[in-house]
């Protein structure tokens, strides 16, 4: 192993990161939950806030989430592109990590139980992409419903 | 205080306190049960001094693990009031007041022998799979004397070498409790301890050891361990360092 020092009197050395291939997988979930874990603290504050504070918790209606989303029959503008990169990058994390969390609790619990394991495992995918499959009809199918209703 | 008995007289008022013990006896019972003694200490008693008063003066069957009772060999850590302590370590002041219940259980996630005793076994099990020694192969220095090392470098791990394998921070852990076969993070700091060390060359097995299923990634960064270690190491932090070392494969 070689030594190089940097600071004084401290020697710094090198292995090779990420020794067993199998496991990239879980250093780089761990890497995405610290990551998504952060973005979501502002993300989903930020949406709290507009909704319940901005907006006011009884006003909430889809017609605002329609003029945010910019399906009023007009052309897309900036600020709406910016509120559908908010809202999809919002959605995306929120799942991947919810999942994620749920895989590593399951494994904690029924690790030891393979079948079980993974059986648990594909209600988990299920769920989760019966919830992602719910939010896109929601916010292009719905909304588009929605903006022809308004429209009218 | 008994040097000094009107100073403790002054300080040190007799108190009672019920202390809510998890009994269990292998031989007589299906299923631990919960007893309750009464009694009276002072307040500058240890937990380690009311489980002492109640085994040698009210009830000699209560099992217990202690040796030195200074908070140095790591024996009898337990679960008092729902957090791990070592029983020779937690003033009685710190935690009750006159009349007040201690509850004290044996520490969770390993098998229970008898009463607050519990099977160590797959706790050291765990130890021994991160190769906890000094691996070097370099011939001995000509000098026949120790092999160098900067204060720099002694100080990196410095905090890892305080401990003493109680585990109080592996049986408080959540994942632990989940799952028996995650290694834990005694053993992660034990191997945190050789990693971190400028001497060692086996830095590259043990995080291969660690990057496997059931090693670092198992933690949650709860900081169970951290509050539970009565050494004060930083335990959530020695697996951070481990874990960033896994990612950046640089020791430093």
């Amino acid at each position: 192993m070689a030594s190089t020092t940097v600071t004084p009197g401290r020697t710094v050395r090198k292995v090779q990161p990420i020794p067993q291939t199998r496991n990239r997988l879980e250093l780089a979930l761990w890497m995405f939950m610290r990551y998504s874990g952060l973005a979501l603290v502002f993300l989903a504050l930020s949406h709290f806030w507009m909704q319940h504070v901005l907006i006011g918790t009884h006003e909430i209606e889809f017609a605002g989430t329609q003029l945010r989303w910019g399906i009023t029959g007009q052309p897309v503008t900036v600020e709406q592109l910016i509120w559908r990169a908010y809202y999809a990058v919002m959605l995306i994390l929120a799942v991947a990590h919810g999942i994620n969390g749920v895989r590593q609790v399951a494994y904690d619990y029924f690790g030891h139980r393979p079948a079980t394991y993974k059986g648990l495992m594909y209600v988990v995918v299920a769920i989760a992409a019966i919830i992602s499959l719910g939010g896109i009809l929601a916010l292009f199918m719905g909304a588009a419903a929605g903006g022809e209703a308004a429209l009218r | 205080m008994r040097a000094f008995p009107i100073l403790g007289a002054a300080f040190s008022i007799p108190m009672k306190i019920n202390l809510k013990i998890k009994r269990f006896n292998p031989e007589t019972d299906k299923k631990p049960h919960w007893e309750t003694y009464t009694v009276e200490v002072e307040p500058t008693d240890r937990v380690l001094d009311a489980l002492h008063e109640i085994k040698w003066n009210q009830d000699g069957t209560l099992a217990l693990r202690r040796s030195c009772a200074h908070g140095v060999c790591g024996s009898d850590a337990m679960r008092i009031n729902g957090r791990n302590m070592l029983a020779c370590k937690v003033l009685i002041q710190n935690i009750a007041k006159d009349g007040d219940t201690v509850t004290v259980e044996p520490i969770l996630g390993l098998p229970v022998i008898k009463d607050l005793i519990v099977d160590m076994e797959p706790f050291f099990a765990h130890y021994r799979a991160v190769m906890p020694y000094l691996v070097n192969n370099d011939p001995l220095p000509e000098n026949g004397r120790e092999r160098l090392q900067s204060p720099a470098d002694r100080e990196r791990y410095d905090d890892t070498t305080k401990c003493i394998l109680c585990a109080a921070c592996t049986t408080s852990c959540p994942s632990f409790w989940a799952r028996g076969e995650y290694v834990g993070p005694a053993a992660i700091v034990q191997a945190h301890r050789f990693i971190f060390d400028s001497r060692d060359q086996a830095a590259q097995q043990r995080l291969e050891i660690l990057s496997a299923q059931d090693g670092v990634w198992r933690c949650r960064t709860v900081f169970n361990c951290t509050e539970a270690c009565p050494r004060g190491i930083q335990v959530t932090k020695a697996i951070g360092e481990v874990k960033e070392a896994l990612r950046t494969g640089i020791i430093q």
